[in-house]
């Protein structure tokens, strides 16, 4: 099926014009319309603009022009990444009818590369959530299990690649919203190095751990689409002004001789037997392909999870303040003065956890309790990135688990708060140290899907590519595809 | 070090003012327990001697200011800038009296 191919089979399928992109995207288009009452992985569909495109790239291919390899290639963008006219609701009602003025960045790099638009994808409200329930506009269904959420804050981006109605998408990453969502749907998604990739039109949430990255169907489409995202950019003065290399060139080399580390604190947080079984048999496959594979300790592991929710609440509530409905946003309530304007507005449009963690990222900065709580937590920051440093000493790159179990059902985020938290355990530490991050699909669990990870030196996402590639070409678990609703998908 | 302030309906009505956000009394209760929770397991960041420690505000400590030659660039048009404005009149963003 077309739209279970990964983008360089299409790209190659385009280039020998066996497919026109315009057949591609109604593919996609037909895809969506036939899942999404189920799926519920965009909250808004783009596909006039898609066809549009798809239509201009057939013609530039017709005259012979040179194209990106992801030319005319469907796919679909979080919805809390700024897209010139097009709704960008960040996932709540605040912005729910909010036509972004501008492109961000990393949109107008993907417009360059003529890439076509299927639409916005589903997130928890504002990216504060691992799982799509706290969306105003509905969770989204993991295509494996759709008794099960997709993961977050991604969610929607990672379904709608599994689901195959869409190629690839982005997403982004704040402590593991890129990485714990592709885990959960069984894709690739990276979290590159902190100050890779540019954030300039992507709502702040927590805004010094954060980075956009592609979610995929394999590594090489992953390495392919972080070339694009990557780069310095005037526009957000956290951005490296360091040449991005080209990915690509990372496949296929041999990983022998590697040296990985096999931190042993990830694995004593309550991980389950069957996911830490599939691990550990893709870390023996690693030693298998030649890589040295040893246990090391980052002794601070444990204060990671604590330092990131004490630091991504005291961060997003700061940036929420902008959210005033002033110059854009929700109005609502009974108007008195602008004061209580705002204030209702905010009441009205803002959803259950996210006004529990402004509140509390608030409480952590108040007066007798900064000290104790949210500088105390940039200490232990520091303390988690020194531990990487020492690692990476001795260490080419680290291997964990994505998350401590497969996707869960709906509604247990109500039952067990802090499970779900503590979920964040494996991938919050690479946001703290600003260390790039790449999970890929190592098996299932009764049918869920699980991601290894691994974590590398700060921009060295070459031998995170190169690492992740010699796995998935040794291995066929990136071939696994959910079916969805007894259809077969052959 | 001190005692935390505790979880109290006061306590959260002034971070509700702070925030700019209500909530209502059910949320209110709920919200006292699962912060007396949450606070309860990261307190645990409190075991740490931290005491000689330079806080990291962001991992690369990365603080290169972007300077630009002080051109005239393109900006948003007047409508750009409304276009979402909750309520806009002419060049003006429209708000409730500001007292």
């Amino acid at each position: 099926m077309l739209f279970q191919k990964t983008a360089h089979e299409l790209n190659t399928l385009l280039k020998a014009k066996e497919i026109s992109s315009e057949e591609l995207t109604e593919i996609y288009i037909k895809r969506i319309e036939e899942l999404e009452p189920r799926i519920n992985a965009y909250i808004t569909k783009t596909h006039e603009l898609a066809r549009e495109k798809a239509k201009q790239v057939d013609a530039k291919r017709v005259k012979g022009e040179k194209l990106h390899a992801l030319a005319g290639i469907p796919m679909a963008i979080k919805d809390n990444i700024q897209t010139k006219n097009v709704l960008t609701t960040n996932g709540s009602k605040m912005m729910a009818n909010f036509i972004a003025p501008y492109d961000a960045t990393i949109v107008r790099k993907l417009k360059n590369a003529d890439v076509v638009l299927l639409g916005k994808t589903n997130m928890d409200e504002f990216a504060m959530g691992s799982t799509t329930e706290n969306s105003y506009f509905g969770a989204t269904k993991n295509p494996w299990n759709e008794n099960c959420v997709p993961g977050g804050s991604s969610g929607g981006s990672a379904a709608a690649v599994a689901a195959g109605e869409a190629c690839y998408a982005i997403g982004s990453d704040t402590g593991g919203s890129i990485r714990q969502p592709a885990s959960f749907c069984g894709i690739v998604g990276l979290k590159p190095t902190y100050g890779c990739v540019s954030k300039y039109g992507i709502t702040s949430f927590a805004s010094s751990m954060e980075q956009a990255g592609p979610m995929t169907r394999d590594v090489e489409d992953c390495a392919l689409v972080a070339k694009v995202l990557c780069g310095f950019d005037e526009k957000d003065c956290m951005t490296l002004d360091v040449e991005t290399p080209d990915y690509l060139t990372s496949l296929g080399k041999s990983i022998k001789g590697l040296r990985i580390g096999l931190p042993k604190e990830y694995f004593e947080y309550g991980i389950e037997k069957q996911t830490k079984d599939k691990v550990f048999a893709a870390i023996k496959k690693l030693e298998e392909l030649g890589a040295i594979v040893e246990e090391i300790s980052m002794p601070h592991t444990e204060y990671a999870l604590r330092a990131y929710y004490l630091l991504a609440p005291g961060e997003c509530s700061s940036n929420m303040a902008c959210f005033d409905s002033v110059r854009y946003g929700f109005r609502g309530g009974n108007m008195v003065n602008v004061a209580d304007m705002s204030r209702e507005s905010r009441t009205l449009a803002f959803g259950r956890e996210l006004k529990k963690r402004l509140m509390f990222g608030t409480y952590i900065q108040r007066e007798g309790m900064i000290k104790d709580y949210f500088l105390r937590a940039q200490k232990v920051r520091t303390l988690i990135r020194q531990d990487f440093e020492v690692a990476f000493k001795k260490y080419d790159l680290l291997v964990t688990s994505t998350t401590y179990a497969p996707t869960y059902e709906f509604g247990f985020k109500q039952a067990e708060p802090l499970r779900v938290y503590e979920n964040d355990v494996y991938t919050a530490s690479a946001n703290l140290a600003d260390v790039p991050a790449i999970t890929i699909p190592c098996g299932l669990v009764d049918g869920k899907p699980v991601g290894m990870q691994l974590i590398g030196k700060w921009f060295d996402e070459l031998t995170l590519f190169r690492v992740a590639h010699a796995f998935e070409q040794a291995t066929d678990f990136h071939s696994n595809i959910p079916v969805i609703g007894g259809e077969i998908n052959a | 070090m001190n005692m935390r302030m505790p979880f109290s309906v006061e306590e959260l009505e002034i971070l509700q003012a702070l925030t700019g956000v209500d909530i209502n009394p059910q949320e209110t209760e709920e919200f006292i327990t699962e912060y007396n929770n949450l606070m309860g397991w990261l307190d645990k960041i409190k075991v740490l001697d931290v005491s000689d420690v330079i806080p990291t505000t962001n991992g690369l400590r990365i603080s290169n200011n972007a300077f630009r030659e002080d051109i005239i660039e393109d900006s948003f048009s007047v409508e750009e800038a409304l276009m979402n404005a909750p309520e806009a009149d002419g060049n003006a963003f429209i708000v409730p009296s500001i007292y």
